[in-house]
């Protein structure tokens, strides 16, 4: 289904990421690991590597436009191109409203929104060489709805919904004016267990997130979230863009809608 | 993405988005039920689809009729033993403004839509449950969002399909957790997609449409919807429900949504 593609999956050396990079390299894509954490990103590029799939790790920050670039151009120097971006790579620093500093607002969209555009903006000069694109941004279902103490992180994956829109709208012009077949679409990501999940959120907010899911089970990062990445990274998904889709057992799916 | 042994049927699957759909469906090896009101036109997408060595049988209904629908249903159960899959999208225009629009003309299109839509529902998901696997497809349109001058029968029904699938995943979700079905509901906004019922539409309106896109061209019924809902209708979507999905090309993002 992504044979000969390349992916480039922010924030894949665990949780979500790392089932996504599991996924698109079980149906066939050689993928570009990152992480801030070298042993993150070394963990996964050996699960990969395991299981026979082609793997590159890059160590870098996507908040600082120099590490984008570095990611995306090793991508592209290693691996010979680059097909798909996962922007998946997310920060959590709760804090209510008045007790948020600045430096916590600025850590988390820095890195949830202002990474994602990094990485779009340099992904997409690639794409559009090849003519040939897929960026799939991963957002929460939080976003639909808000949360307390957590107004930097829904800010920043409610922006998401915003930035998927505008993308859609500029690879369109490549679309109709040189051929390209290039999409951007937004994955809504439900309650799913991982490191950030079980390190960070207060325990009564995970119990009402696992307890919430109409669906009775929380998602797996690879089964679940990794399919749906795949399905719309493939070219089947040639006609769907500037789209959200709820991958969240039904909670809040109803939200998704439009806007 | 594999729905081999899978028991389809596809409403309204004679011309059109539906038969695209079906074949779709086919090609990925899911025995497939082919519907539509008249015989003649059932037989021939069974035939197109057999001399592609797909499995289909053609069962002539007319969806907003109980009676028929049940004929429907019982013989897809007699024929191939169960009903794991149904997209409901049959679909009929009857255009008029709303002070012009006479009570037959409202009744014979949300008979069909939105009255069709709950029955083929009803009934296979009795089946469903008890196979404890079930994936009902609705087929709506993004001109439920904007609305259309001469179409309220038609928007209200489309609109109302909506309704329906929240119902549907939310009923379906309390067997997920107290009987261990896999059922979902979703829902689907096709852009345009040129088929028999839009050859009506005027040139001016046409050309909009078939340009209101972000890819370029027009939709492909069988490879653009076709696919997603070969996705949805997999194992692999097992934790998308209660969804509503664009799959216009962008067409959401593109159509005019003022007045």
């Amino acid at each position: 289904m992504l044979k000969g593609r390349v992916a480039v999956i922010t924030g894949s050396g665990r949780g979500i990421g790392q089932g996504i990079a599991l996924k698109l390299s079980e149906k066939g894509a050689s993928i570009v690991v990152n992480d801030k954490d070298k042993q993150a990103v070394d963990d996964t590029v050996k699960a990969l590597r395991e299981k026979g799939g082609t793997a590159v790790g890059v160590v870098a920050d996507i908040s600082k436009k120099r590490d984008v670039e570095r990611l995306m151009n090793t991508a592209v120097k290693e691996l010979g191109r680059l097909d798909i971006l996962v922007n998946n790579a997310g920060e959590f620093q709760g804090a209510s409203l008045e007790e948020m500093t600045e430096q916590q607002w600025d850590s988390v969209v820095d890195v949830d929104l202002k990474g994602t555009f990094f990485c779009t903006q340099a992904a997409s000069k690639y794409m559009r060489e090849k003519k040939f694109g897929r960026v799939i941004n991963i957002s929460s279902a939080n976003a639909l709805v808000g949360e307390i103490g957590m107004a930097n992180y829904i800010a920043a994956k409610c922006g998401l919904f915003g930035l998927t829109n505008s993308i859609a709208k500029e690879f369109s012009r490549w679309n109709k004016a040189e051929s390209c077949v290039m999409t951007c679409n937004c994955v809504i990501v439900g309650y799913s267990p991982t490191r950030l999940t079980e390190e960070v959120w207060p325990a009564d907010m995970r119990n009402r997130h696992a307890s919430e899911i109409p669906l009775g089970k929380p998602l797996d990062p690879k089964e679940d979230i990794g399919s749906a990445v795949a399905f719309l990274a493939s070219e089947k998904a040639s006609y769907i863009t500037g789209t959200k889709i709820a991958v969240t057992g039904g909670l809040y799916a109803t939200l998704t809608a439009y806007g | 993405m594999d729905i081999t042994e899978r028991v389809a049927i596809v409403t309204g699957s004679a011309f059109g988005i539906g038969r695209g759909i079906a074949m779709k469906l086919a090609e990925e090896g899911a025995k497939v039920v082919i519907n539509a009101r008249t015989q003649e036109t059932v037989d021939e997408t069974v035939k197109m689809i057999q001399k592609t060595g797909g499995i289909a049988i053609g069962v002539a209904a007319d969806i907003s009729k109980i009676s028929e629908v049940d004929v429907l249903t019982e013989t897809t159960i007699k024929e191939f033993g169960k009903i794991d899959i149904l997209v409901n999208n049959a679909g009929n225009y009857s255009q008029n403004f709303i002070v012009n629009m006479t009570e037959q003309q409202w009744d014979e299109v949300v008979d069909v839509h939105l009255k069709g839509t709950f029955l083929c529902t009803q009934a296979a998901a009795r089946n469903m449950r008890q196979n404890k696997f079930g994936r009902v497809i609705n087929i709506a349109s993004e001109g439920t969002f904007f609305g259309n001058i001469g179409m309220a029968n038609y928007v209200s029904s489309k609109a109302g399909m909506f309704g329906l699938t929240l119902t549907a995943a939310r009923e379906f979700a309390h067997w997920v957790r107290k009987e261990g079905c896999n059922m979902t509901c979703n829902c689907l906004t096709p852009g345009y997609n040129p088929s028999r019922m839009t050859e009506a539409l005027i040139p001016k309106v046409k050309k909009r449409f078939e340009e209101g896109n972000l890819m370029g061209r027009v939709a492909d019924s069988k490879e653009d919807i076709g696919s997603l809902v070969a996705f949805l209708a997999s194992e692999e979507a097992s934790c998308i429900t209660a969804a509503l999905i664009a799959a216009g090309g962008g067409h959401h993002l593109e159509a005019i949504h003022t007045i």
